[in-house]
């Protein structure tokens, strides 16, 4: 009874979207605020509807209802209760379900939160929100109906993947979809502004609160999935360039760089049809992203033809959004009167210069990502592009970014004074060669790598503090310092933060990579390896039992010149259902670095191989994701405040 | 009116120094992409039935995807290394992978991918190895093709068919 519930509350939620991607339009043009009002409802409509189908999805996995096609295949009556939860998107249909969900949250929130916005607009912003659903939803009731019912109902669910049975993974999904999805605000607001032919300064203090929400939680999902990967797949490895993370990574690239250029818009008035542009590539990336991840066609075009129906529709649908969209731009975009000139050396053009680097980023990893697809459509050829084309792509492209990036919050709008800025900026250049060279003179594996990270790591701390004294005057006026931080903008210490949150990722990425100590050993109890500076004893293994898995827990005792630090167990774990191993490794951070050790297979009477690891400042990683985050949240918190400002004004105008 | 002018040709000409910028950017990436995508970063996905005298020879990266061959997985002396046979049914080759253990699901009679290069030996030395749905997804192609009526079926392949693309 529940499936049936959701199903008919999915259809009648494509007729609402139906509805509220049509009507408002027309009553736009007839001037008719009744009709207009139609966007607010169908959109609440549509939200709570969504819920209603979501709700029921839940509960058949709560209560294992194996009737539904989507929950035997992918649950297990034993799965411990979180999983069964979060079961609902660990799967084709359900994450679909979910995307809906949050993209109908989204519209929700618009027009909740957007009551400020003209009525015209907002109702144009909710139809095309609208739109992006219909499209969904057909795509879900057709082709992947996550209610539909086995006509022989089975005794026993097949399970969970074991590897996604994990706390990292099973918020990763939700998190990297209100970022994927988040993108959909911008896209709709880009879609209106083109049809309305108009961009206004207020348009970007909209639409940038909206681009940080979903930045922010697209970094945050991407985060997760990198420190899922790092400590629940064994390898001490978090980022692979596998076709699926590019798929999260290059929408991330598109929004920092609309991000970035709506500052243009709002502050100067210009970049506007780039912005709008961006703002549309930057959803694009996101459908691109959760259609090939979900239609398997990126690890190979063979998943056409296991499903011709899904793949048929994805396409189409891509082309008529993509397509769609460009067509209005490229109609409708000369339209746009473009404002605010500025200087050859200004912060505009540091942005723009930002902006180039960072969408060619992006366009270098779609080349990557789908250029193995084109070449085996070609001539049949199937390839793979590695690690070392992504990384040459990020050294060539991130290097110039970062030494850009060091310059930019310092130059003025309009005409900025290149000298003036590199005065400033002399200590961290100091700093900076002095790391590069530091390294360069000791003897490491890759010094060159090692160096330019460092030193380019080094250049950016250096020049966000730099900035910030110059802003606060720490070192010439102390005492007024603290209340000087105070008064500044908060949209300023998010930028501070995201900068420095940047330096950090890329501090931990060179010095992790660089200095990993990792053994590979044959143990037996009682033996001991060195890893870094750290002993580690094998003790021994135990055989334990959790809730749906059986498993041998091997005991390690970590010491520093004799002095105890730490106890590691990792866990070599064999799940029932579906029967699959999976490696626990177990990790203990300490200030310098993670000690992570893993238990391999045993190989003789009383001896186990092992994979012993020492990661110094890998948590620089997470620790400058997280900064990036806090910074976008104080970043929004500051134009809700100018939000209100400007309404205020706008009010005193008319 | 001569003002305006001067505005718009000023505009103009940083328009067209913005337009060159992003096209020297392009063009230095694309000269990039054909550079790299040549070398070390591409790694020919082949058989061991279609893989040519030269693609062992050679010492390029390939990635070879086929059976574990029944009874061909041994572990060497060192306790670390294990070597097997890939095998499509038509051909086969030998191969080696260090670690402290080979993925999930990795075992004889099942569909692999190892990645890595031949040595003088003609063993191909894998730097990785792709069990059927680890967490290392496996391209599609390969399940089906390999097995293709004349090795044996894993029987339990279908139960994990949607593992992979459920590994966003």
């Amino acid at each position: 009874m529940t499936a049936e519930i959701g199903q008919f509350a999915l259809l009648l939620g494509l007729m609402m979207a139906v509805v509220g991607a049509t009507v408002p339009h027309w009553g736009i043009k007839r001037n008719n605020a009744q009709l207009m009002a139609i966007a607010d409802m169908s959109t609440l409509g549509l939200f709570l509807l969504t819920a209603i189908a979501s709700a029921m999805l839940s509960y058949a996995f709560i209560t294992s209802d194996f009737s539904l096609a989507v929950v035997a295949t992918n649950s297990h009556s034993t799965k411990p209760m979180l999983y069964k939860i979060t079961g609902f998107w660990a799967n084709h249909e359900g994450s679909l379900l979910l995307w809906v969900q949050i993209l109908t949250l989204f519209g929700a929130a618009i027009s909740v939160f957007g009551k400020k916005l003209p009525t015209a607009f907002r109702a144009r912003v909710l139809a095309v929100q609208a739109s992006v659903a219909v499209g969904f939803l057909l795509f879900m009731i057709f082709t992947s109906n996550p209610f539909d019912r086995l006509a022989t109902i089975p005794f026993e669910g097949n399970g969970l993947n074991p590897l996604l049975q994990d706390p990292g993974l099973a918020f990763h999904p939700p998190m990297l979809y209100l970022g994927y999805v988040g993108l959909s605000v911008a896209f709709s607001f880009a879609i209106a502004a083109l049809i309305d032919g108009e961009v206004t300064p207020a348009w970007a203090r909209w639409v940038r609160p909206w681009t940080l929400t979903a930045w922010c939680f697209l970094t945050g999902g991407i985060a997760l999935g990198g420190w899922w990967a790092y400590y629940e797949l064994g390898w001490g490895g978090w980022w692979f360039w596998d076709p699926v993370e590019n798929a999260s990574f290059m929408p991330w690239l598109a929004a920092t760089a609309l991000l970035h250029s709506a500052i243009v818009v709002e502050k100067r008035d210009a970049l506007k049809s780039w912005t709008i542009l961006l703002a549309i590539i930057a959803f694009s990336f996101s459908l691109l992203g959760t259609f090939l991840v979900r239609s398997g066609v990126l690890t190979s075009v063979h998943a056409f033809a296991v499903d011709p129906a899904r793949g048929i529709f994805i396409l189409g649908f891509l082309g008529l959004v993509i397509g769609g969209s460009l067509t209005l731009y490229a109609w409708r975009a000369p339209h746009l009167k473009s404002g605010g000139l500025f200087g050859m050396v200004s912060r505009e053009s540091a942005l723009i210069l930002n902006n180039i680097l960072l969408s060619t980023f992006a366009a270098v990893v779609l080349i990557g990502t789908l250029y193995p697809l084109i070449l085996e459509a070609y001539d049949g050829t199937q390839i793979s592009v590695g690690p070392p084309f992504f990384d040459f792509a990020t050294t060539v492209l991130m290097s110039p970014l970062i030494i850009a990036l060091g310059f930019g919050p310092l130059l003025a709008w309009k005409r900025g004074k290149l000298s003036r800025a590199a005065q400033t900026l002399l200590p961290a250049l100091i700093v900076a060669i002095i790391a590069f060279g530091a390294v360069f003179w000791t003897d490491l594996k890759g010094p060159l790598m090692t160096a330019l990270g460092l030193g380019l790591a080094t250049w950016l701390i250096m020049s966000v503090l730099i900035e910030l004294n110059k802003r606060a005057k720490i070192t010439t006026e102390p005492t007024k310092a603290f209340k000087r931080m105070r008064a500044l903008p908060m949209g300023d210490w998010g930028m501070r933060l995201g900068h420095l949150g940047f330096a950090i990722i890329l501090l931990g990425i060179t010095v992790s990579e660089a200095w990993t100590d990792e053994k590979l050993v044959v143990m037996q109890p009682g033996d001991s390896s060195m890893v870094a500076s750290y002993e580690m004893t094998f003790d021994g293994v135990e055989p334990i039992t959790g809730a749906n898995y059986s498993a041998v827990r091997g005991h390690f005792t970590v010491r520093q010149d004799g002095k105890f630090i730490a106890l590691l167990n990792p866990e070599e774990r064999l799940y029932a259902s579906p029967v699959m191993p999976t490696t626990e490794a177990d990790i203990y951070p300490l200030l310098s670095g993670d000690l992570y050790a893993v238990i391999g297979e045993q190989v003789g009477t009383n001896s186990w191989s092992m994979r012993l690891y020492f990661k110094p400042f890998i948590s620089g990683l997470w620790l400058g994701s997280i900064l990036m985050m806090i910074g976008s949240i104080l970043s929004i918190s500051d134009r809700r405040l100018r939000l209100g400002t400007a309404a205020k004004k706008q009010k005193a105008e008319g | 009116m001569a003002k305006e002018k001067k505005k718009m040709g000023y505009k103009k000409r940083r328009r067209l120094l913005i337009t060159s910028a992003a096209f020297v950017v392009l063009v230095a990436v694309v000269a990039l992409v054909f550079t790299a995508l040549g070398g070390e970063s591409i790694s020919l996905f082949k058989k061991p039935s279609e893989l040519t005298e030269a693609d062992i020879t050679s010492g390029r990266r390939i990635k070879m995807g086929g059976l574990v061959k029944p009874d061909s997985l041994v572990r060497l002396e060192d306790g670390l290394t294990i070597e097997f046979i890939i095998t499509d049914c038509v051909a086969e080759h030998k191969a080696r992978y260090l670690g402290a253990k080979p993925p999930a699901l990795f075992e004889e009679g099942q569909g692999a991918i190892v990645e890595g290069k031949f040595n003088a030996e003609r063993v191909l030395v894998a730097e990785s190895i792709l069990a059927k749905h680890d967490e290392n997804y496996t391209p599609r192609g390969m399940e089906v093709e390999s097995n293709d009526g004349v090795c044996e079926h894993p029987s339990d392949a279908e139960t994990y068919a949607k593992t992979d693309e459920e590994m966003s």
